[in-house]
């Protein structure tokens, strides 16, 4: 029962990271159909700013601010340049931008930081982990799932609450309808990448603490997980990220929990079947293509 | 016409790819004035929309409002000068409730407004979408995906609205819906009128039209091919469909 618990706390903790990851990239999915492959790389420089910031001694929270601040600029600067004047073009060019995107970043992040591994100190409270009942409470999980609480209650109440929101959502549904209502695509595109940058400048920070290390080609894994996690729960809205996020950390720690010691260092493959099996019976993903945000 | 044009369309030439869909079309539409557009499926009156709206730049020729050349204004700052579109198959956001269609809709005005004056904009626009359309009131919180044609139509009118336009065009309002649904949406449409608000409806069937509109012009492959008074063109009705292949308020009544 205890064990139990635990590895529904730890599944929560690993998916919140993945639903995290995968809102950044479904939002901006929803109204420009970009596959973005460079979005793991807003998460890398978010963290080598931390990793730049703690050395120089700047607090913990300041740092955090830093990151998401420094993130958001660059996700608005890399979609008002790369990407917005391919707007109209066909998916497929929007998809090689993005590659081109990520290189660029990569690159300029080994011309930068060099290619060794950086660690990214962070403060000891981070490590430490509560004892309840027999179930262990890292502080770093507690913080992942309040995080992720936090940015999912946010992005709902700017999605149904505020005229940016509805805005977005229009944009999403229909684009050439709300450009007759007069929503601008230029706002609504700027909007949406700050928000999104917002997101992987928090998980950006979040994913290389837990790491411990982050290097310029450390921008896979977390790309990855993202796009797993958005097909496996429906492209295009918030809440099949969510589920989709959440989905892929409950199979990961079921996986790491069930699986026998020498066949576990396969588990990223088993994951890619499962998550495969689950399509070929729901093909648009356990929430569904919806054009809901 | 005496009073200077509300908006004006001069030699039009507009099209997609290669294909010239609109060949030199001209048209006018006086302060408080009503037009229809006519002609059978293909004539070029949806691209003729799109042109006005913004959603399709023309190769040649210009488009004024209110004496102001709009031709390469973009679509997302003709809603806030006063032109709204409610295209054909009236566009609604389906994954939003009524009250947040018609939100939307006044998206145009708020470039040039402070949140107060926003606010108070918001309050006027919904009371008079409710005022039109009463059964929408009591719908307001339902998705828009769970109206009846009627409604949804209704919606889009009244979702056109909330940017205070002063010209109104609607593509074939009526498409799809039953006479009697189409003669409330008239009705609507009547009282705009009253309000001063110009209108330029596109149609295919004629009879209902002409009764409405005070001019009508006919397009046919692009070019337009007859303008005049909607009384005269009354009486020509019988012409009109034999020549243009315009099909009257028989063929809705079989839908």
């Amino acid at each position: 029962m205890i064990l139990a618990l635990q590895r529904v706390l730890d599944a929560l903790s690993v998916g919140s990271t993945y639903a995290l990851l995968a809102l950044g990239l479904t939002l901006v999915y929803s109204v420009m159909n970009l596959i973005n492959f460079a979005y793991g790389m807003m998460l890398v420089w978010s963290a080598f700013i931390a990793v730049v910031m703690v050395n120089a001694n700047v607090p913990a929270p300041v740092v955090v601010v830093g990151c998401i601040v420094f993130s958001a600029l660059l996700s608005v600067g890399v979609g008002r340049l790369a990407f917005q004047p391919f707007l109209t073009a066909p998916p497929v060019t929007l998809l090689i931008t993005s590659f081109g995107v990520e290189l660029v970043l990569q690159y300029a992040a080994i011309f930068v930081f060099g290619e060794n591994p950086r660690i990214l100190q962070v403060p000891p409270v981070f490590n430490e982990v509560f004892h309840v009942g027999g179930v262990r409470l890292p502080i770093s999980e507690l913080t992942t799932i309040v995080v992720a609480l936090v940015v999912f209650a946010l992005l709902y109440l700017i999605l149904n609450r505020t005229s940016f929101g509805l805005q977005i959502r229009a944009a999403a549904e229909l684009p050439d309808m709300a450009r007759l209502m007069g929503v601008s695509p230029g706002v609504v595109l700027t909007t949406v990448f700050a928000i999104s940058g917002v997101i992987a400048g928090l998980v950006g920070v979040l994913w290389f603490a837990q790491v411990g290390a982050v290097t310029p080609r450390s921008d896979i894994d977390p790309t990855f997980k993202a796009f797993i996690a958005i097909v496996l729960g429906g492209l295009g809205n918030t809440r099949g990220a969510i589920v989709g996020g959440l989905a892929l950390g409950a199979i990961e720690v079921f996986l790491s929990a069930v699986l026998p010691p020498n066949v576990i260092g396969y588990s990223e493959g088993i994951v890619f079947a499962i998550v495969i099996a689950i399509l070929l019976f729901r093909p648009s993903g356990l929430v569904g293509v919806s054009a809901r945000l | 016409m005496t009073a200077p044009a509300l908006l004006a369309v001069t030699d039009l030439v507009a099209g997609y790819g290669g294909n010239r869909v609109l060949k030199e079309i001209s048209l006018e539409v006086s302060p408080g004035g009503a037009i229809a557009v006519l002609g059978a499926n293909g004539a070029g009156k949806s691209t003729l929309m799109k042109c006005i709206s913004g959603l399709l730049k023309p190769w040649q020729g210009s488009i004024t409002f209110e004496g102001r050349d709009i031709t390469g204004v973009p679509a997302e700052r003709r809603a806030g000068l006063g032109v709204v579109l409610v295209p054909e198959g009236r566009g609604l956001f389906t994954t939003m409730t009524i009250e947040e269609n018609l939100l939307v809709g006044a998206t145009g005005l708020r470039r040039r407004m402070r949140s107060g004056q926003m606010r108070q904009l918001l309050a006027e626009g919904l009371d008079r979408a409710y005022d039109l359309f009463p059964v929408l009131k009591d719908r307001r919180n339902d998705l828009a995906a769970k109206l009846s044609g009627g409604q949804q139509q209704m919606v889009a009118i009244a979702r056109a609205l909330m940017a205070h336009p002063k010209l109104l065009l609607l593509d074939e309002p009526c498409l799809g819906l039953a006479p009697k649904v189409g003669n409330e949406v008239y009705r609507a449409l009547r009282i705009l009128r009253e309000q001063g608000m110009s209108l330029v409806v596109v149609e295919e069937s004629t009879r209902r039209a002409l009764a409405f509109v005070d001019r009508a012009c006919v397009l046919k492959l692009g070019s337009k091919v007859l303008e005049d008074d909607a009384q005269n063109l009354t009486r020509d009705e019988a012409l009109l469909e034999a020549y243009f292949g315009l099909t009257s308020e028989a063929k809705d009544m079989t839908l």
